[in-house]
């Protein structure tokens, strides 16, 4: 991670601001949600996943989904109602984006593990809503409804953010932010390092 | 094509006054402390948050977030005044909405104080719900009190000076902070651009849609700005060297270790001690609403 | 640095091809050309010919800012550039680019200009001089202090200069520093540049569009054709004059000089003394008509016009309809508000049916805004805007999109669909059966046929454009709203635009845009609307308001050719802005002009 190229740490930090962007919008409607039904807050957490998908899908790079998270959550602090606690969150988030690829080492990017890790991270979170709104009385239905809306939210962000994706490739942006592995024409060299990978066995773009 | 800043306003990048700002002009006392130390200060309150199962340890957490904000930061008046009445107000509303989703069977027993259409809010299902909503009102109250004191290109350098983060990270950081009002104002033409080719109507399905469909022209222009930009830094030498001159310094003083070292043995205090007020405050309460309740 | 550097050129670019990712030809193409102290190479071409890529690789970027093959040399002052590691190239060249907000990093001038510098891990001694020094050479070291945001346009470009000057490199280069400046914008930012080159202390590769301010400090120009291959080198005026037909060919705008010679040589006029930039244009006409006492700004009604405009805008109202007829568009007393600021003050105007209105202004002035709530975009109060009569505010988005076809200035905005058919089919009455017929005529007289199935954003930057105004006329709306629609297009794309709405305006559609381009308003337009801080400062024919001082008020000043008019004080031109009436007169007052006057078509 240390040797990403000045360019996709700037398109990470471009995707994590639009989608700051969008979260501000939404920051004012979950805080509005969280108050009058504070367990279908969790339907908005989502959104919190769209950016790092985004960028994981569009760039395929191991820590693309956490800085584009951490990115995201800087950005939109000061505009957040909890202000540094938008980017701890984010920051976590980011470590949920990167966990399904790093167990798989990095070489699979398809549509499925994006949808696993999602549903996994759903556990995960929707954990933490539980260990947050539960207390001794709780009812089914409040504990239904607060795994519901927590844990299935950032799977159908992720679906989103992955059409989002497509969309963009299909348009043509984004192109060359890839480490060129299907690339046509064999290239030679690593074009986004800034400096030549150090003490990576796995040489991409050499296919 | 040409992107200048078009249809917002003007292009201003909010942020609060930096620690030297606030050293050099007293500012009040929450500014001058290093963000840091503000973070590792209410970090374990916050995580604590999450943890406690009782009414005191929120109640004194809310208490003691207010006063440090009220006695520390520069918020206007009518600010410190909207958070002082505002966060019990959130919390009873939130008791409310939470309580009602109460087990019947667990609460049923204790009185019924209201019924909201089709939910009964009973006493202990009340209780729990209070006792949960002031625990989220602490939590966003400790962040406001780091937060609303804290510059967030001070909090970013802090990162890389003190907690040594790449300063390659930092500082697109502190550049993407420039491409909010921009994106902001992009996003504002696309919806205008949208509406005019009839995108629109009403329903969530629509607007979601409207959503969707302006996500990709926004992600499209932020990409290729951020290829912009890039480029432009690398053009400056971004990336020269392992470090770079640093004329900004966030200092690390004595009395930030002091501060956050105090706060964390406050909260072990707090969190140890607290949760056996808890039915003392509960009885009270409950005699508050029910006495109410009755006459 | 070295003493190798010294004495080498700045910058030596040795038959230098680049080939992008996924691209059939190189682009440039073979390019060969060199840049000491004291020179100002201006690079011309159209579009797409590799001027910025060209730019990157000469600014030391290229192998690590795009995909793309580099073949051939890039020397900095000796040093093969592309084995420069990472930000090593700085030392000796900077780089300006078209948009000042994409290339500041910081959030006050001071901190902008220190950037590089610290990036060098120069001590803060040494930054803090270089930070004074660069701030005075353009003129921002009153405003140290200030957030970039808070300077003008062409205040934030001549802050990006002080940031390239800051990283001591003797080399600059600028692609396109002034396209987005409003006129008084770029002047500064050739004030600032003048004297390096004049000083002998740097050297200046520089792609520019606005050759009238470029000329002011270029010392030789290099033109590429189409493919990437140099095509003409040499000082200006041997290139610019004396190769003028193959740079037009190929697409590249010319001065305005230049371009009344070429015009006048349509007519038969030959004019000896090459003239470049609008002053020697005037000069060379005003040696040619020593105080001739009848000259007109426009012709008269029914005189003909030696010309290829046959139609005359100002005073011709389209076949069929009397001047006196009602406006088509009326705005009265329009306020508009936005963000605790006031966008636009009261703001009153009439445009008259088939009119080709143009809305200019500096940066900030609040032109979009008005056309926005012109187009009904942003919906205006009720009783301020009337569309032929009828209240804009009271009018359905559907009803409103058939009356009025509003095209944004980036097009990308504007698109919502994957294929470039589908983009058009977009609003048009599902059902119809002639629709596949009338979308297949739009894409055939936009050129889009072939492109028809294609993603929008993967058309040319051309192609974007023409689709973008093709969609707003799909529902064949009775005006049409364009926001900057040539900027940034090369000279070609930008004649095709204006040959498009010339065309639409012969079949009556009225069109009202804004520009920053002067001299297209003076040569196109029939009137103009001059707004500043939200305030119209006058309107009314493109005679009447350049005859007054609302340009000089409002800080934009004439058009080029009427600057230099009115800078020669020659009586017998005074009052001309186009470069048709100027070659009229020149072509008039020569004997053989009238006989081939005919000729034209
Ligand atoms: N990142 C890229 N990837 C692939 N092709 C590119 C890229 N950038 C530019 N090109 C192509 O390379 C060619 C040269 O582009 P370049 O931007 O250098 O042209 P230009 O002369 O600067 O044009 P303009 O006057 O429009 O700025 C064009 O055909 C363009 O489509
Ligand atoms: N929604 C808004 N809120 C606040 N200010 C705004 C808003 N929209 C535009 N402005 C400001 O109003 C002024 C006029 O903006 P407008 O875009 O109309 O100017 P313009 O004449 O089109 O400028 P340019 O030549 O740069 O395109 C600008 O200073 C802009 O920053
Ligand atoms: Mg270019
Ligand atoms: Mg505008």
């Amino acid at each position: 991670m240390q040797h990403v190229s000045t360019r996709v740490l700037m398109s990470c930090a471009a995707i994590g601001v639009a989608g700051a962007v969008i979260f501000t919008v939404n920051a004012w409607l979950g805080g509005t949600l969280s108050n009058l039904l504070p367990l279908a807050y969790g339907l908005t957490i989502g959104l919190y996943f769209i950016p790092g998908v985004v960028a994981q899908r569009l760039i395929q790079r191991p820590g693309a989904g956490l800085l584009t998270a951490a990115f995201a959550g800087l950005i939109a602090s000061p505009f957040q109602p909890i202000f540094f606690g938008a980017f701890l969150i984010s920051l976590l988030i980011g470590v949920l984006h990167e966990l399904p690829f790093l167990i798989a080492r990095y070489r699979v990017w398809r549509p499925w593990l994006f949808a696993v890790g999602s549903l996994a991270a759903g556990l995960v979170t929707s954990g933490a809503a539980f260990q947050l709104l539960s207390n001794n009385t709780l009812g089914t239905a409040g504990v239904v409804l607060a795994f519901v809306s927590f844990g299935v939210s950032p799977f159908i962000c992720t679906m989103l953010a992955l059409w989002l994706a497509t969309a963009l490739a299909r348009a043509g942006v984004g192109r060359g932010l890839r480490p060129d592995r299907a690339s046509v024409t064999p290239a030679p060299r690593e074009p986004l390092l800034t400096e030549p990978p150090r003490a990576e066995p796995v040489a991409h773009g050499t296919e | 094509m040409r992107e200048r800043q078009r249809g917002s306003g003007p292009v201003t990048v909010i942020d609060r006054p930096t620690l030297t700002t606030a050293r050099a002009t007293r500012l009040p006392w929450l500014h001058r402390v290093h963000p840091l130390a503000k973070l590792v200060a209410t970090l374990p309150l916050i995580v604590a948050m999450f943890l406690v199962r009782d009414l005191a340890t929120p109640l004194v957490a809310i208490a003691a977030s207010l006063a440090l904000i009220v006695t520390g930061s520069s918020l206007s008046l009518r600010s410190k005044l909207g958070v002082v009445i505002g966060a019990p107000l959130v919390a009873l509303v939130l008791s409310i909405t939470l309580g009602v989703w109460a087990d019947r069977d667990a609460v049923g027993s204790t009185p019924l104080l209201a019924q909201l259409g089709p939910w009964p809010l009973h006493l202990a299902g009340w209780l729990d719900g209070l006792e949960t909503g002031l625990r989220m009102v602490a939590i966003v109250l400790l962040a406001l009190l780091a937060g609303s004191t804290t510059s967030a290109g001070d909090f970013v350098r802090s990162l890389v000076q003190q907690l040594r983060v790449p300063y390659r990270f930092g500082y697109a950081a502190l550049a993407a902070f420039r491409f909010v009002p921009r994106f902001r104002g992009e996003l504002e033409t696309i919806r205008r651009a949208h509406r005019v080719r009839g995108i629109g109507g009403r329903g969530p399905v629509a607007w979601l849609r409207a959503q969707l469909s302006t996500a990709v022209p926004l992600l499209a222009a932020a990409l290729r700005h951020a290829d912009r930009v890039a480029i432009a830094m690398e053009a400056r030498a971004f990336g020269y060297s392992e470090h770079r001159t640093e004329r900004h310094r966030v200092p690390l003083a004595a009395a930030d270790w002091m501060f956050a070292a105090v706060s964390v043995l406050v909260t072990v205090a707090v969190v140890a001690v607290a949760p056996s007020w808890h039915d003392g405050v509960a009885a009270w309460l409950a005699g508050l609403v029910t006495g109410n309740g009755r006459s | 640095m070295t003493k190798r550097a010294d004495a080498a050129p700045l910058l030596q670019l040795d038959r230098l091809r680049i080939t992008h990712e996924g691209a059939r030809r190189a682009t440039p193409d073979g390019v060969s050309l060199t840049v000491d102290r004291g020179e100002a190479v201006l690079l011309l071409g159209p579009s797409g010919c590799g001027k910025s890529t060209l730019a990157l690789a000469a600014a030391g970027l290229l192998p690590r800012a795009l995909d793309a093959a580099v073949e051939g040399r890039v020397l900095l002052g000796g040093l093969d550039a592309t084995t420069l590691p990472a930000g090593h190239a700085a030392a000796h060249v900077a780089m300006v680019f078209q948009d000042p907000d994409a290339q500041l990093v910081t959030s006050t001038v001071d901190d902008e200009v220190a950037f590089g510098p610290e990036n060098l891990c120069l001590d803060e001694a040494e930054i803090e001089r270089r930070v004074t020094e660069a701030l005075t050479a353009v003129g921002l070291a009153h405003r140290r202090r200030d957030a970039p945001e808070v300077l003008s346009g062409g205040g934030r470009q001549r802050l990006a200069i002080a940031a390239a000057l800051a990283l001591g490199s003797p080399l600059l280069v600028l692609d396109e520093p002034t396209a987005n400046l409003d006129p008084a914008g770029a002047r500064g930012v050739y004030d600032a540049l003048a004297p390096l080159i004049a000083g002998g202390t740097h050297g200046v590769l520089l792609i520019e569009h606005n050759l009238d301010e470029a000329l002011r400090i270029a010392t030789r120009v290099v033109a590429l054709d189409d493919s990437g291959r140099i095509i003409a080198d040499g000082p200006p005026r041997e290139v610019l004059a004396g190769r003028a037909a193959e740079l037009a060919a190929a697409g590249v705008w010319l001065p305005i000089g230049v371009t009344a010679s070429r015009m006048l040589a349509a007519e038969g006029v030959t004019v000896t003394d090459a003239p470049l930039t609008a002053a020697e244009l005037v000069a060379s006409l005003g040696g040619g008509l020593p105080g001739r006492p009848h000259a007109q700004p426009h012709p008269l009604p029914g005189e003909p016009t030696p010309n290829s405009h046959p139609e005359e805008p100002t005073k011709q109202a389209p076949r069929g309809e009397h001047p006196a007829t009602l406006p088509l568009l009326a705005v009265a007393s329009l306020t508009v508000r936005a963000g605790g600021r006031t966008l636009l003050d009261d703001v009153s105007l009439t445009v008259r049916p088939g009119a080709f209105t143009a809305v200019v202004g500096p940066n900030g002035a609040g032109k979009s805004t008005l056309l926005h709530a012109l187009g009904g975009v942003v919906r205006p109060p009720k009783g301020t805007v009337f569309l032929g009569g009828v209240d804009v505010a009271k009018l359905s988005p559907r009803r409103l999109r058939r009356r009025v076809g509003v095209v944004f200035q980036n097009p990308e905005h504007q698109f919502l669909r994957q294929r470039v058919r589908d983009e058009l089919e977009l609003g048009v009455d599902a059902g119809d059966d002639t629709v596949a017929a009338r979308i297949d005529d739009l894409l055939s007289r936009f050129g889009l046929l072939e492109q028809g199935a294609w993603h929008p954003y993967l058309l040319s930057g051309g192609g974007k454009r023409r689709l973008s105004v093709g969609t707003a006329l799909v529902e064949g709306p009775q005006l049409l709203v364009l926001d900057e629609p040539t900027y940034g297009q090369d000279r070609a794309r930008a004649d095709e635009l204006l040959d498009l709405l010339e065309a639409l305006r012969r079949d009556g559609t009225t069109v009202v845009m804004a520009t920053h381009d002067l001299q297209l308003v003076a040569e196109h337009a029939s009137d103009v609307v001059v707004l500043a801080d939200g305030r119209v400062e006058a309107a009314g024919t493109v005679g009447e308001v350049f005859a007054g001082d609302a340009l000089d008020r409002v800080g934009l000043g004439l058009p080029p050719l009427a600057r230099a008019v009115r800078a020669a004080d020659a009586p017998g031109l005074r009052g001309l802005t186009r470069l048709r009436d100027a070659v009229r007169f020149a072509s008039l007052s020569r004997p053989c002009a009238s006989d081939n006057a005919g000729a034209a078509p």
